[in-house]
């Protein structure tokens, strides 16, 4: 057996029967639109505690990062698109108002959606694999993504979702509660928060408190995010998180500009910084046909990524589909997702992964191998995860260590 | 997320049939505004020193003779009624958009908006089918305006729990919006009442720049692509259609500061301006802000960061005109 230190007990003893029969159900459930442990979906006060409300907004503190200016104005310092906001405005977020010269947030404790999700959903494939994370966002993001996925919260205001009234030490203590699930024999606990779906530095302070609380109680904190934010809070975030996850969009200031309606620079910032201060973190980088898909670009990435940040950062490719306001355009081919993995492996990269392809028993690169002698050390069908294979975090079969999280807080093995 | 929907909410108190006869209103088209090669687009503006009150309120005797005086100059007739009905007919949901995001200091007088609903009520619009909008309930409320007990008008925000957005979402040129339910489903007809005021980023905010209260999601237009997204914004089908009248409440302007100006740039020009072309009247507000500015020694708009292109790209758009030679200035007499 495997000799992971923190996985859940289901999990952990998961034969391979059981684990095909899990995929299948869970396909099943995709299929379906069942309601199913790790499908994400808005806050809901039927089968959990806590009432949602539509546009409730029941704590509006003073947000941490801003400027006052004169006449009443305020500009954000959180992100880099450094709002100016005047008296009764709000930034570009939408969540985020100036309230006679005081900037307040909108989304403290009110998230609009809340779910148990495996962290390989994040993905976060290196950090307490086949563990779950009770997973929150609320309304707003600081970008506007043409493809963005979960649109339908992130592009819209506090007021137009349905809102949890859940305060940090609420939500550490919903997040401490065990579970029933369809995937475990007993009750499902999770091990982390994620603060994902949307944009969590938008909710930054819910965040941040809410991480300090949780670490009290022996909940880690993660982070899914766009790396769109400044350098002082994300030092300071870096206290209360245990690992983070970078969408990186593209490695060029043209796909920012136009399909983001961001910079690219700030977001390379972030990841210097998370490399720096050796927090766990991986990069995601939706590969979206004739948008950022050029081979070229992508060895470019992958060098800096390599020189910059280290060879261990796994780095996760994910098909495109149509949504939001990018619908013109075909899914990503799996042939182009497998050809920047193996260039990305090329440049360096010791973990490469694909996902998104929905490949029936999963594919090659959705699994982690060991860098030296290619042993499978962890099997994965999309979000399931077979055996563990790891020996004190090393492979066992060459010794080689395996950078992540395996067991305990943050920090690279 | 896909089994996340904004929520569909009828206004409350809105029975079936009239929801119904709304709806079948609303899909009566109404021209666009298109003005012929020789015509030219009249904006009508009418100005009374006698209409201030105590402090800030206005006296709404006079401020009715304002109202009046700019829709009859408008419209060649000779009384309120006669005039009114030019716009509405008796079993329209009327909308009229206010413009409150700087509460009390620099909204939409309720004084002018009761104005005005009066003279639909002398159209043979009833009360409760004229409903004041804007954004928000809370901008409304922070500008004086009663939730209840007022007779002559009914008062709603489209970004509260009574109304919410109609998907799906609509793209037009730099937005992609979910629409005020109260300008694709519940009102016939629109008035759009704005003030006359300077904006920080837009430079101007009157008539076209007013209708990003009618959208879910303004904030992501603000800092970029701003201009364009206004004229867009204004080029959605049911703000084209349903919005008869402008009428701009100079009550009080601001020529800096805005849109939520300190006290000491909010002035007194007692005008009410009134257009069916937003272009035009927003043309006429900014070279009154120009003045303005110029006569406290502030640099002008044109040609600094804050010019108000959308003015420009939203004559463009065939929204109407800003081309000073198509437009005739009438003076009221009051």
């Amino acid at each position: 057996m495997p000799t992971i230190r923190n996985p859940q007990p289901a999990v952990r003893n998961l034969t391979r029967r059981r684990f095909v029969r899990q995929c299948a159900l869970g396909g099943c459930a995709l299929a379906a639109g069942a309601g199913a442990a790790w499908l994400p979906r808005p806050a809901s006060g039927q089968d959990e505690p806590g009432l949602t409300t539509l546009g409730g907004i029941w704590l509006t503190p003073e947000a941490r990062f801003y400027e006052k200016l004169p006449e009443g104005r305020v500009r954000c310092t959180l992100c880099p698109n450094l709002c100016e906001v005047g008296d009764q405005e709000r930034g570009y977020c939408g969540v985020r108002e100036n309230r006679g010269g005081l900037y307040h947030t909108l989304v403290y404790g009110n998230p609009c959606a809340r779910n148990v999700d495996p962290i390989e959903k994040k993905p976060l494939f290196h950090f307490l694999p086949g563990t779950w994370a009770y997973s929150i966002a609320t309304a707003g993001c600081n970008v506007e993504c043409l493809f963005c996925q979960n649109w339908e919260i992130s592009q819209v205001r506090p007021e137009q979702t349905r809102n949890l009234n859940l305060p940090p030490d609420a939500l550490v203590a919903d997040a401490a509660r065990p579970r029933r699930s369809y995937f475990t024999d007993g009750p499902l606990r999770a091990r982390t928060i994620a603060f994902t779906y949307t944009e969590p530095v938008v909710y930054y302070e819910y965040m941040f408190d809410t991480a300090r609380a949780a670490r009290a109680k022996g909940i880690e904190s993660v982070m899914i995010s766009n790396g769109y934010i400044t350098r002082e809070p994300m030092e300071k975030l870096c206290d209360v998180l245990s690992a983070v996850k970078i969408d990186l969009k593209a490695y060029t200031e043209r796909f920012y500009k136009k399909l983001v309606h961001g910079k690219l620079q700030p977001v390379l910032d972030t990841l210097k910084l998370l490399a720096k201060k050796k927090m766990w973190f991986e990069i995601v980088y939706l590969v979206i046909p004739t948008h950022n898909d050029d081979p070229k670009e992508v060895r470019e990435m992958a060098k800096w990524i390599c020189g910059e940040l280290g060879p261990d950062v796994p780095l996760h490719y994910s098909a495109f589909f149509p949504t939001y306001k990018l619908r013109d355009l075909e899914r990503t081919p799996p042939e182009t997702i497998e050809r920047l993995w193996e260039i990305s492996r090329k440049e360096g990269l010791r973990y490469v992964y694909v996902g998104n392809l929905s490949r029936p028993g999963g594919h090659p690169g959705e699994s982690t191998r060991c860098p030296k002698c290619d042993r499978y050390l962890i099997r994965r069908v999309r979000y399931s995860i077979g055996a563990v294979e790891l020996k004190d975090g090393k492979c066992p079969g060459c010794d080689t260590p395996i950078a992540g999280v395996w067991a305990g807080v943050a920090g690279r093995s | 997320m896909s089994e996340l929907r904004i929520p569909h909410s009828p206004l409350r108190t809105l029975g079936r049939r009239a929801f119904l006869q709304a709806g079948f209103a609303a899909g009566a088209a109404r021209p666009a505004l298109g003005l012929a090669a020789d015509e030219k687009s009249r904006v009508v503006a009418a100005t009374s020193s006698r209409v201030f009150g105590e402090g800030n309120a206005l006296k709404q005797d006079a401020a009715q003779d304002l109202v009046d005086a700019a829709v009859c100059a408008l419209t060649g007739e000779q009384s309120a009624a006669a005039a009114w009905r030019h716009f509405v007919k008796p079993n329209d949901t009327v909308g009229i958009k206010a413009s409150c995001l700087a509460g009390e200091r620099l909204s939409t007088r309720i004084e002018v908006v009761r104005a005005i609903a009066r003279g639909l009520q002398a159209a043979e619009v009833r009360p409760q089918r004229i409903l004041v909008w804007d954004r928000k309930l809370s901008d409304l409320t922070r500008a004086g305006y009663p939730t209840e007990g007022c007779d002559d008008f009914r008062v709603v925000g489209n970004d509260d729990r009574v109304l919410g957005f109609h998907p799906p979402l609509v793209e037009i040129g730099e937005i992609g919006s979910f629409f005020s339910r109260l300008v694709t489903d519940t009102c016939s007809v629109i008035i759009n009442v704005p003030v006359l005021k300077d904006h920080d980023l837009a430079g101007i905010s009157v008539c076209l720049k007013s209708f990003f209260g009618a959208i879910h999601n303004p904030n992501k237009y603000h800092f970029a692509s701003l201009h364009q997204a206004i004229a867009d914004v204004n080029r959605q089908d049911d703000i084209r259609r349903k919005t008869v009248l402008h009428l701009c409440d100079a009550t009080f302007a601001c020529c800096h500061g805005g849109p939520t100006p300190p006290p000491k740039w909010i002035e007194r020009l007692g005008t009410v301006y009134a257009s069916r072309d937003p272009v035009a009247l927003d043309q006429v507000a900014w070279q009154k802000i120009e003045e303005l500015r110029k006569a406290k020694g502030l640099d002008p708009l044109l040609g600094s960061k804050r010019e108000p292109k959308h003015i420009a790209l939203a004559a463009e758009a065939r929204l109407g005109t800003n081309d000073p030679n198509r437009i005739r200035l009438v003076r009221a007499a009051v």
